[in-house]
């Protein structure tokens, strides 16, 4: 036995703690069950509810088993007359100002409260006086409130200031006169907020979207994976008959803990939207009319036929890996070789030093292991709201120093070593002055690709204390993790350095010069030994380069050589394949595909909520499953293979897009389609991705011989777009889910243009002003402004993924504002 | 043989005594009732037909807490909810299989505002099959029907409950 281990009883059972150890976490690990209401066991301990009294021997009153660390030799007894005693009473007091109103109470059925109230409630009350009731707080669409339940357990309170980071409830008052709230009323918008649904041990804060719509017991928990970010963290879709009532996060350490994202969780409200598809339509003369699937998988196959040299196809990243194995197989077989799922990433350029697939480089649960971390772009906050939790705790309890350059504020919750923010093209000045100032103090030639570039770039003095700590990584500190050999759900990636990463944040992709960002980090990471990734920025967006679904790279991610270099999915086509694709919402260039669809000949798309252009320009629409209704597997940020069975059937005729593409296949008469299910594809394309190894850092992939990297274009004039994909307008699913999208970071609350208040001074925009007027390449929309001083001078910032930007040019670009 | 048994047979003893029970009752008060114009007497617990009351003030009692769904032993009632515009808790279907109950009376018992009942009507026919799924609408018209008889039913019972 170490020193630290010591032994105590409890219920006259010998258990082993170790020293320090609270007292209710030994009780739980050995199975004594001990009421609680405060406690959590990822919260901080507030000892505030009393439930849960022990008695302990030498003791004169009870002590609260939360808030009391083990000694050596303590008895402890959970259930003496004592104990049990204490445990009434304090039951009896949270019942005196509760409300009996269990029969139309969410939370009845599945509530501490009732639970505990079965074993320590006594059946009468004394209390004869009047009753509390307190007025019920709007917290926005997403939680309902009946706050003269709350037991004032402060979990909540505790969530916000712990968890979140912003604490959007708190407590006035005190005893009879306390009450939990916003206390100036405003909706919760953090992105994790709902979480206070789980803690809330009784129905003070429950979902308002599935508000009395069921009953705990009658629900079926359906194990699922969140598809709206690229963490794919762990749900159960509780359902009812066909629908999704709710869904509640499943505990997974490794990813989301016992968190889930509010996008996540109510991303299932627009499954049943009005704008989805439930029978295949195809156009006659003109006309939409609905047809079998027999006539519309016939034009399809007529279509795909035609032109195989003149036809695209776009791809979504947000489906199965098994359907984009089977669109590339079907394509390809077909001879279609422009295929793409990368819709929203500006630059495709150098795609020979690309990663396998874009991945963090290291699994989440290391993140709190670093020491440093350079983020470059935009933080993740929004966008992957667990990635900007992981962050969080890693600085806040691991001590990670994390350096953030941005190209605008996107208000990071987490303490910082440094917090830049830079115009977009300033990012690869910087970038590229502090790689320049790394290989010259190591005396390392720069590389050939790079010389020009590298030459002309100066170090900035803001980035000299990074560039010190990248100094400071040293090869010894690399590790190997071990990985398990297949694809799996477990495998990790391989081998990094345990101290120091650099991430490339997901929004970059809409960067000009993304892939010189990549080579700069690359290198960088190269000479201080330090793990670099790429945040992918697609729940699949790592799976579809798997599987194919791009056109320089095979199934399993094997090089294919690319029949033209230049002509990428916004290179004119004369026919189209769409899979799950809203071409104004999903590409960087919303206006130039709708064009692009406008003029081609035929436009076939499989779709579960075909947007305008579609019902515009498409000419077959084949409805697919989407999210709980089909089976799949996903890649997820750390490269791992998540998979997940179907809940519900599709509505209507819709089908799972893999079960669509097999049967295009077998009636195209294409070998080897006959897959039963998508296991069969899955151990297919397993079999063909390569085991997962170290992450090859493009920098080894640099020579001579390459193509030289081109200097970004020189951005110092003129006011200049940049884009971020809005955070609920993922994915069709979310951008129909209406209780997500009444949020403050709603649709209509990120449609605005934001500006430096001093730039739009220098345009002569009066303070008074408060909308204007955006031009881009031609192209005229109207948008709120908010002056913002976290946007970088020459730089305005527009949401990409909304209808208010559709009609306008790329996500990048010289605009004017009036 | 006995001399006795031989005198019992001979004068017909036993059929006498027969026809001693037949006069009585010929005679006494009939207990036969003419039904369907007649009935008898019913306890005030007897588990009929189903109903769905309402408050005095006309509000629908029941608050979708699908407690009876849930200890239905038949699984004959569906319940859906949501919330209705004036923010309380509604049913918006509430169906009862009249072919799957087994009129045990869980149902009853489980309501927490005494809104499902059990009539005392036990004779009710149906002309087509799917008349026997009891939709709300129907219920709550047979509770206003017979919402005196289910008042006077509840009262009588009252000292027992």
């Amino acid at each position: 036995m170490t020193e630290d281990v010591i032994e105590l009883s409890i219920n006259d059972r010998v258990c082993r703690a170790r020293k320090g150890e609270l007292l209710i976490e030994v009780a739980d690990r050995e199975g004594i069950a001990i009421p609680r209401f405060c406690y959590h066991k990822k919260l901080a301990i507030a000892a505030n509810c009393r439930m849960c009294l022990v008695e302990v021997e030498k003791s004169q009153k009870p002590l609260p088993a939360c808030a009391t660390p083990v000694m050596a030799g303590m008895k402890v007894y959970t259930a003496s007359p004592k104990a049990r005693a204490a445990q009434k009473a304090t039951m009896e007091f949270l019942l005196i100002n509760h409300p009996l109103d269990c029969p139309v109470c969410d939370q009845g059925g599945e509530c501490e409260l009732q639970d505990v109230a079965q074993g320590y409630g006594a059946g009468l009350s004394h209390y004869r006086e009047a009753k509390r009731a307190v007025c019920n707080e709007d917290l926005g669409p997403l939680i309902a409130t009946e706050m003269t339940r709350c037991i004032h357990c402060t979990r909540c309170v505790r969530f916000g200031s712990e968890i979140a980071g912003l604490r959007e409830l708190g407590a006035t008052g005190r005893s009879e006169f306390m009450r939990i709230g916003t206390f100036v009323a405003h909706t919760l918008a953090h992105e994790l907020s709902a979480n206070v649904i789980d803690l809330c041990p009784v129905g003070a804060l429950t979902a308002k979207p599935s508000k009395d719509r069921y009953r705990p017991w009658e629900l079926r928990a359906q194990p699922g994976l969140g598809l709206h970010d690229s963490l794919g963290s762990h749900l159960y879709w509780h359902t009812l008959g066909a629908e999704v009532m709710r869904v509640v996060p499943r505990a997974c350490e490794a990813i989301n803990e016992i968190w889930l994202s509010d996008r996540d969780r109510f991303a299932y409200t627009g499954l049943h939207s009005a704008e989805r598809l439930h029978h295949p339509m195809i156009r006659r003369q003109g006309e939409w009319q609905r047809c079998d699937w027999d006539t519309a998988l016939e034009a399809t196959l007529e279509i795909l036929r035609a032109e195989p040299a003149q036809s695209q196809a776009w791809l979504s990243p947000q489906q199965p890996l098994e359907s984009l194995y089977l669109a590339q197989k079907l394509l390809r077989g077909m001879g279609i070789e422009r295929l793409e799922h990368r819709l929203s990433q500006t630059d495709l350029r150098h795609p020979e030093h690309e990663a396998p697939y874009p991945s963090l480089g290291m699994a989440l649960d290391d993140i709190a292991g670093l020491e440093q971390l350079l983020w470059l772009g935009p933080g993740p906050r929004q966008d992957q709201p667990l990635l900007h939790h992981r962050l969080r705790q890693a600085a806040l309890h691991h001590d990670t120093q994390i350096w953030l350059l941005e190209t605008y504020n996107t208000q990071p919750l987490h303490p910082l070593a440094a917090h830049h923010i830079v115009h977009p093209s300033g990012l690869v000045e910087r970038l590229a002055g502090l790689t320049r100032a790394l290989l010259d103090a190591q005396g390392v030639a720069y590389p050939a690709a790079l010389a020009e570039v590298l030459g002309r770039a100066v170090l900035h003095k803001d980035d000299e204390a990074v560039l010190a700590v990248l100094c400071l990584g040293a090869p010894e500190r690399r590790v190997a993790l071990g990985s398990s050999g297949d694809p799996s759900m477990d495998s990790k990636p391989a081998e990094y350095n345990s101290a120091l990463l650099i991430l490339l944040s997901s929004q970059l992709t809409l960067h000009p010069d993304y892939s010189l960002l990549r080579a700069l980090a690359s290198v960088l990471a190269e000479h201080s030994h330090s793990a670099w990734g790429e945040v992918p920025s697609h729940a699949n967006s790592a799976g579809a380069y798997l599987a194919g679904a791009v056109r320089h790279r095979q199934a399993g991610g094997a090089a294919r050589p690319c029949a033209s270099e230049t002509a990428g999915w916004e290179a004119p086509a004369k026919r189209y394949f769409i899979l799950d694709v809203e071409p104004e919402r999903d590409t960087a260039y919303p206006a130039l595909a709708r064009q692009r669809l406008r003029e081609a000949r035929s436009v076939v798309a499989l779709s579960a909520y075909p947007s305008q252009a579609l019902w515009d320009h498409a000419d077959v629409l084949l409805p697919i499953a989407v999210g709980p209704e089909s089976s799949g597997t996903w890649v997820n940020a750390e490269g791992r293979w998540q998979s997940m069975a179907g809940a519900i059937p599709p509505p209507g005729e819709a089908r799972p897009a893999w079960k669509v593409l097999r049967v295009l296949g077998t009636l195209a008469g294409l070998a080897n389609f006959d897959y039963h299910s998508p296991q069969q594809l899955r151990e297919e394309l397993a079999a063909l991705c390569p085991p997962p190894g170290p992450r090859p850092n493009p920098y080894l992939l640099l020579n001579a011989t390459d193509t030289p990297y081109a200097c970004p274009a020189d951005t110092r004039r003129g006011l200049w777009r940049q884009s971020y994909r809005a955070p609920l307008g993922s994915d069709g699913m979310v951008r129909r889910a209406a209780p997500l999208q009444a949020l403050p970071y709603g649709e209509a609350g990120v449609s605005v243009a934001r500006l430096h208040p001093d730039e739009a001074k220098h345009h002569g925009i009066p303070a008074s002003q408060t909308r204007i007027e955006v031009r881009q390449d031609g192209m005229v929309v109207d948008l709120t402004l908010q002056r913002d001083p976290g946007v970088p001078l020459g730089s305005i910032v527009l949401p990409l993924g909304v209808k208010a930007t559709a009609a306008l040019g790329p996500a990048y670009g010289l605009v004017d504002v009036r | 043989m006995h001399i006795r048994h031989f005198f019992k047979s001979f004068l017909l003893w036993e059929l006498f005594q027969g026809l001693r029970l037949t006069g009585r009752y010929l005679f006494a008060r009939k207990i036969t009732v003419q039904y369907p114009e007649e009935s008898t007497p019913l306890s005030p617990r007897f588990r009929g037909r189903h109903a769905l009351r309402r408050y005095p003030n006309g509000e629908e009692r029941c608050i979708a807490c699908k407690l009876c769904e849930a200890v239905c032993p038949a699984l004959a009632i569906t319940i859906e909810s949501t919330t209705r515009d004036d923010g309380t808790r509604r049913t918006t279907r509430y169906d009862i299989d009249l072919f799957k109950c087994i009129y045990c009376g869980f149902c009853e018992e489980a309501c927490p505002v005494d809104s499902i009942v059990e009539t005392q009507v036990f004779a009710y026919d149906f002309k087509q099959r799917q008349d026997a799924i009891q939709t709300k609408a129907m219920l709550l018209a047979y509770g206003d029907e017979h919402e005196t008889a289910i008042q006077h039913a509840r009262t009588l019972d009252a000292p027992y409950r």
